[in-house]
């Protein structure tokens, strides 16, 4: 069963970065739920993640487009050559990719996409977290600190924004089964302090 | 069963558990614990049990979150009844 689930779920996912990759759609949040992980993919490996993450280098780098005209123009008139760029992507995907403006980054930063913004920050290249400034200020209770890089292997670290999402602002009404008066109960819950629920 | 909502699916002395469902169509079960002077402790605890235990009739956590004053613990969503209807094995009892 728990294979099983497990199973599906890496299903999910795959179908998730497919469906990602045909809609060439930058606001599936499948996919920027993944980067507020805190694990930002550093390395574009295809073309669906060359648009969220890459290195400022390649961003200058990329030359996409009609490689023929490309000999001959891109050289000498970078406009064109951003032109094409334009057209091989989707508006919102080029957006993506122009840098924020009050973004101020060293060269051999990693850029990466801020979920929640959707803007794009710089990200350390070493563990992957968005080297945003305001989360280095926040502080986190000394109980929790380190809590992440501890359970990393086995938790992901969500974003409250996604969960407020997830649960439709937490209010009711949208997923309870109606056909099958089917509600759930996590049984973990019993362990902790539900123990009292049935009836 | 305490069903205060069709999406609040539980509800406990510190903590209500919420139905939710990811982008890419994964249910979630989110419990939010309410804040209380031990509510730090207790969120590192649940975790920390919640990981080392690896049994099918235990659910797994597949994450948290902790913002501001907001602690909250993401388990895979399991649609299979309360434990009072698995005991019983009458997983589709209509009374709630």
């Amino acid at each position: 069963m728990l294979n099983d689930d497990m199973e599906e779920s890496v299903l999910q996912d795959s179908s998730c970065y497919q469906a990602a990759d045909q809609e060439s759609y930058f606001g599936d949040e499948g996919d920027s739920e993944k980067n507020s992980l805190a694990m930002v993919p550093v390395k574009a490996t295809d073309a669906g993640c060359s648009v969220r993450t890459l290195h400022d280098r390649e961003v200058t780098a990329l030359k996409p487009g009609w490689p023929l005209l490309h000999r001959t123009i891109s050289s000498s008139d970078r406009k064109v050559s951003e032109r094409s760029l334009f057209r091989r992507i989707s508006v919102v995907q080029w957006a993506m990719q122009l840098p924020s403006r009050n973004l101020s980054f060293h060269k051999d930063q990693f850029l990466g996409l801020d979920s929640k913004s959707g803007a794009l920050v710089p990200v350390n290249a070493e563990t992957g977290m968005v080297a945003s400034p305001e989360r280095k200020s926040t502080s986190v209770p000394k109980e929790l600190e380190g809590l992440h890089e501890k359970y990393s292997s086995s938790c992901r670290l969500f974003n409250y924004q996604e969960l407020v999402s997830a649960t439709s602002n937490f209010l009711p009404g949208v997923y309870f089964d109606f056909l099958t008066m089917d509600f759930i109960c996590p049984k973990v819950v019993f362990i902790f302090d539900m123990v009292y629920l049935p009836m | 069963m305490i069903l205060i909502s069709e999406n609040l699916i539980g509800k406990g002395g510190s903590s209500q558990v919420y139905k939710g469902c990811l982008p890419d169509g994964k249910e979630l079960a989110v419990k939010i614990l309410k804040p209380s002077d031990d509510v730090l402790k207790e969120f590192v605890l649940e975790i920390e049990i919640i990981t080392a235990l690896h049994h099918k009739n235990i659910i797994s956590l597949i994450g948290f979150c902790f913002e501001d004053d907001n602690l909250l613990l993401v388990y895979d969503f399991l649609s299979r009844g309360s434990l009072e209807q698995n005991l019983q094995g009458t997983q589709y009892g209509l009374h709630r």
